[in-house]
């Protein structure tokens, strides 16, 4: 449904009851799904917020780090959405809480890529 | 996912990581094995470990139970409160799924915490609690009156300290875009939206609009940020009952954003000033100049979602000024998108835009036909019968809609074939059965059958304007003969994708064309024999075109052998025939439906068309030479190859219209051929509204499909004796034509004579008053077939009563009616019915509450849609669509349980009835 669309586009597009909202960063897109009445720009910004963060926290990120990370990935997800809502909007903040539940954690056992990866080598950030 | 629930129970915090992410990722919330969390999550609720306890929380939000938030909901509280904002913020987010799974009273102690849980200056936190907000919003409207008192003051002062906070902000600030922390500015606006958008103005909304309009004042619109916020702002503003001057700033904002460089920006503008048109009338836009122009322009934007709303605002705003422009561009519209719907909605806006500011009715014919011609198959059926309405209530008209829609459905291809010299009265070509593969394939992209359908009524409605607008007969002729060979094509590549639509619009195309045809030579023949001049002038214009090369035998010897492949098809329905008008010959019942001079000719005819199709065409040489009439002949040489269809309902049709051409029958050709009396477009068109608003209002299952559609086409013939030809009378015939054909099949003696007999006998004569009735008698038979008939028919038949109709009486008492209709698509075999159910009050008073339940055993599913409405006024009605499926099809009956409940308004009594729906075994 997104793939199709060129950068003139708008960044929404409508599906059943709800609207997609995507943002492509080089050959990443990042989708997510939201309510009919919510704000499509804020939604924009929030990926971009969420991309900026997994920026940081991997330093630079590219698709490799969120395909074998990507249980990092949605540890940072998790302290930004709580079921959809928006729970941190620091950049800081988020970045503080994920780092620290890392530095509770021992080293996290990789896990390969495997089937429940994020499709199409997106990342779709699902709200509700 | 069992390793997951083990590593819960794990003491180190890596392993409980990694296990409720597991969970959030694996396990949605209707899996039983959460339940077996529940003890997990509690313990690590209590645990000291922070960064246990917010995991735990996590997972509560993401994917608790209900049970799940019920047994954990003193847990959740207890966090609401805690000093720290990271667990606070998610608990107050693991209230929102408490909130959003339990019933109000289960919740209240969150309601009653609201104030204490804002009263931190952590942003994170406030935006969690907008979230809250939000659902205790949707939850209850008692809700919204306790937190517009206890917490809108507050979220008020938060918003407007955030404004006052300039150049203050502390590192963890989040500046975007030049905006600081729009997402917190945001989320507080919507809320505050949610909170007052029922309530009376107050001193509240007042400062509400003197927040929003330094919202407004300090926000830039250069980046998305900003217009994130000022958006949120427009949409609170248009929502609230704010001062006028802050509705005339919202409008100013969109008109802004029109122009904003972010197509997304775009887009939100012109869907904000479209509900805003909504909301406030058009006036509200007279102040912003441009407008119109940009939203034409951006009509043609290339992106469909963008488009999509531009064609909603200019729908909005068009008027008579600029209606050409509008017009034009939704037709660009139409040819540009790909979905139906699309379609469907920007054939629906020309057709009221026309009818509200179309300057003349030749203007509508114009724009109608072009429409047509673009959308084609996405053209609703209510816009045609609204057009056609509009034609034959309007004799000025008539002459214009016949060309136009001559040249556009008809004309080009028939332009290729007078270039090919091919003489029109031999264009035997164009009847070999299969076209080559290359002709096939140019021709798809070029195929409209509801265009053809169209333009082929219309002009065999309408066929006295022919010769005054130039039009040739033998040309018009060959038109039908063409698209009525085109409608036999059921295999082409090109209608695979849409092959359910194009072999039913296939099949009515044909039908359409047929009985246009035979009209069309009716009003030629019939006027000649009348005097009439202006069909004299036919004959004049006709005569010399094809008086030299006038040869009907040779041309019929050479259209109608047959191929050999079909040859073994065409004996078998050629018996057919025999047995057909074999009965018809005996039948009273046929002799009381026509003259006898039209069965005289049986005999001939039938020995004509059996030599047919053995190749030798003796009987027929005497036949074709009486007709002094080449328009006749023409005629029935076009009718005589139809007659050898493999469509039992268009062979059928084929033969009668043969008998009535016959010599002898001309009179009765007239009376049966005799125009529709003019529609009352007024009427025709209000009703197309009506039900097109009823199909927006309560979205019709999908499920529905061809039976739906079948019985909506019947209802209307029956019911108003209007008929777009074609239409309902084609529906009437499948049902006809289906039992019949199967029983052929099934080689049942009885009920193929049963069928054929009542066939032949209601369509011998197809005149207007005859189809009308038809219609009434098909379309009262139908609901009321007892089940019994049915079942008995389905006994008898093999089976072949499966896929009819049912309707019956669920409930009945003196006050209120419960009917049904099952019906279900083409395949017998199919899982789904779709159940329409009707209420009907018969008391004086009106009923309240009114909701019909029904209950399945296991092995059905059940999914039935909202009812039409929960009140039925005194003498009103409702309905309910449900859609059933049984997993055991074939196996095991369908069994329903029903209960009704309502409340009688006079008495305040409450009423129930239950019991079980008999009658069901047929299904």
């Amino acid at each position: 449904m997104v793939l199709p669309r060129t950068s003139k586009m708008c960044n929404v597009v409508d599906r059943a009851d709800e609207k997609v909202v995507y943002k492509r960063y080089a050959s990443l897109y990042f989708v997510a799904c939201t309510d009919r009445d919510d704000n499509e720009l804020l939604t924009m910004e929030l990926l971009h917020m969420f991309v900026e963060v997994l920026d940081s926290y991997f330093g630079n990120v590219c698709e490799l780090d969120l395909i074998f990370n990507f249980t990092r990935s949605y540890w940072v997800l998790d302290e930004i959405f709580i079921s959809g809502e928006l729970q941190e909007c620091s950049k800081a903040a988020i970045l503080a809480a994920a780092q620290a539940s890392d530095a509770a954690a021992e080293p996290v056992p990789e896990f390969g890529p495997r089937s429940m990866q994020p499709p199409q080598s997106k990342s779709s950030a699902r709200r509700r | 996912m069992t390793e997951c629930i083990k590593l819960c129970a794990s003491n180190k915090y890596n392993d409980k990581r990694v296990a409720y992410l597991g969970l959030m990722i694996l396990v949605d919330e209707t899996e039983e094995i959460l339940m077996l969390m529940t003890n997990c999550l509690k313990q690590d609720l209590h645990n000291d470990e922070l960064q246990i306890v917010s995991l735990a929380l996590n997972v509560l939000g993401d994917i608790a139970s209900v049970e799940m938030v019920r047994d954990l909901l003193p847990e959740i509280e207890k966090h609401l409160l805690s000093q720290n904002p990271y667990i606070r913020k998610k608990a107050v987010l693991a209230s929102v799924r408490a909130v959003r799974k339990l019933s109000q009273e289960e919740t209240t102690n969150i309601l009653h915490h609201m104030p204490h849980v804002l009263d931190t200056s952590s942003p994170a936190v406030h935006i969690s609690v907008t979230a809250l907000v939000a659902a205790l919003c949707r939850q209850s409207t008692t809700n919204i009156v306790e937190l517009r008192s206890s917490v809108a003051p507050i979220l008020l002062n938060i918003l407007r300290e955030h404004l006052l906070k300039k150049g203050r902000g502390s590192g963890i600030e989040t500046v975007i875009g030049g905006v600081r922390n729009p997402f917190l500015q945001v989320k507080i606006i919507a809320s505050l939206r949610l909170l007052f958008e029922s309530s009376p103005p107050s001193d509240l909304t007042e400062h509400l609009s003197d927040v929003l309009a330094q919202v407004a004042a300090n926000t830039q619109t250069k980046k998305v940020a900003g217009c994130a916020v000022l958006y949120e702002c427009v949409r609170t503003i248009v929502s609230v009952q704010t001062d006028p001057s802050l509705r005339v700033l919202a409008v100013e904002t969109c008109a802004k954003f029109l122009t904003h460089r972010e197509p997304t920006v775009r887009y939100i503008a012109l869907q904000e000033l479209t509900t805003i048109i909504d909301a406030d009338g058009i006036g509200v836009l007279t102040h912003v100049s441009g407008l119109k122009e940009k939203v034409l322009g951006a009509m043609r934007e290339a992106d469909p979602t963008v488009r999509k709303r531009a064609v909603e605002l200019g729908y909005r705003i068009a008027d008579g000024t600029n209606i050409e422009e509008m017009v034009e561009e939704l037709l660009a519209y139409i040819t540009k998108s790909n979905s139906h719907e699309a379609k469907e909605d920007a054939c629906w806006k020309i057709f009221m835009l026309g009818d509200r500011f179309g300057s003349s009715d030749v203007w509508k014919v114009e724009k109608f036909v072009r429409a047509l011609s673009s959308a084609d198959l996405s053209m609703p059926e209510d816009i045609i019968t609204s057009f056609i309405a509009l034609i034959s209530a309007n004799p000025e008209v008539q002459g214009h809609a016949v060309l136009t829609l001559f040249t556009e459905a008809l004309a080009p291809k028939m332009m290729g074939g007078l270039h090919e010299d091919v003489d029109p009265f031999q264009g035997s070509r164009s009847s070999n059965i299969v076209p080559e593969n290359d002709s096939g394939s140019t021709a798809t992209s070029l195929r409209k059958p509801r265009l053809e359908r169209v333009a082929l009524y219309v002009l065999g409605e309408h066929a006295e304007v022919t010769p005054s607008i130039g039009l040739d007969i033998p040309v018009v002729l060959n038109a039908f003969a063409e698209k009525l060979q085109a409608s036999e094509v059921t295999d082409e590549p090109w209608m695979n994708t849409y092959k359910p639509e194009y072999l039913t619009e296939n099949r009515i195309l044909g039908e359409t064309a047929l009985t246009g045809l035979v009209k069309f030579a009716a009003r030629a023949v019939c006027g000649a024999s009348s005097d009439m001049p202006e069909s004299n002038s036919i004959l004049a214009l006709a005569g010399p075109e094809h008086g030299p090369d006038k040869d009907p035998l040779q041309s019929l010897l050479a259209i109608t052998a047959p191929p050999k492949r079909k040859a073994n098809e065409d004996l078998g329905l050629g018996t057919d025939l025999l047995a057909e008008l074999g009965l018809d010959d005996n039948k009273p019942k046929a002799l009381q439906a026509g003259p006898s001079s039209a069965l005289v000719t049986t005999p001939d005819l039938l020995g004509s068309s059996l030599s047919g199709n053995s190749g030798a065409l003796v009987s027929l040489g005497p036949e074709a030479d009486e007709s002094a009439n080449p328009i006749v002949s023409r005629v029935r040489q076009i009718l005589f190859e139809r007659a050898r269809s493999t469509d039992l309902e268009i062979q059928q049709r084929a033969c009668e219209y043969l008998m009535l051409l016959n010599d002898g029958s001309i009179s009765l050709l007239a009376s049966a051929m005799a125009p529709m009396p003019p529609l009352d477009f007024e009427s025709v068109k209000e009703r197309a509204r009506q039900r097109k608003e009823m199909r927006t209002a309560m979205p019709k299952p999908q499920a529905e499909g061809q039976g739906g559609l079948l019985l909506d086409l019947l209802g209307d013939g029956g019911a108003s004796g209007e008929e777009p030809l074609g239409l309902p009378a084609s529906g009437g015939g499948d049902f006809l034509a289906l039992p019949s054909s199967q029983s052929n099949a099934n080689g049942t003696d009885d009920m193929t004579l049963e069928d054929i007999m009542g066939g032949p006998s209601q369509s011998v004569l197809p005149g207007p008053s005859q189809n009308v009735g038809f219609d009434l008698e098909s379309l009262g038979a139908v609901p009321t077939v007892s089940l019994e008939a049915q079942a008995s028919a389905s006994g008898t038949g093999g089976g072949s009563g499966n896929a009819a109709i049912l309707s019956t009486t669920i409930f009945e008492s003196g006050s209120l009616h419960v009917s049904a209709q099952f019906y279900r698509d083409d395949s017998p075999k199919s899982e789904e019915i779709l159940l329409e159910l009707s209420f009907a009050n018969k008391t004086d008073f009106s009923m309240s509450s009114f909701v019909f339940l029904l209950a399945v055993p296991k092995y059905m599913k059940l999914d039935m849609r909202p009812a039409s409405a929960s009140d039925i006024a005194a003498g009103g009605k409702a309905s309910q669509a449900v859609v059933l499926s049984n997993s055991l099809q074939g196996h095991k009956p369908i069994q329903l349980r029903y209960r009704v409940e309502y409340v009688n308004d006079s008495t305040a009594e409450h009423v129930q009835e239950q019991g079980i729906v008999a009658g069901l075994e047929a299904l």
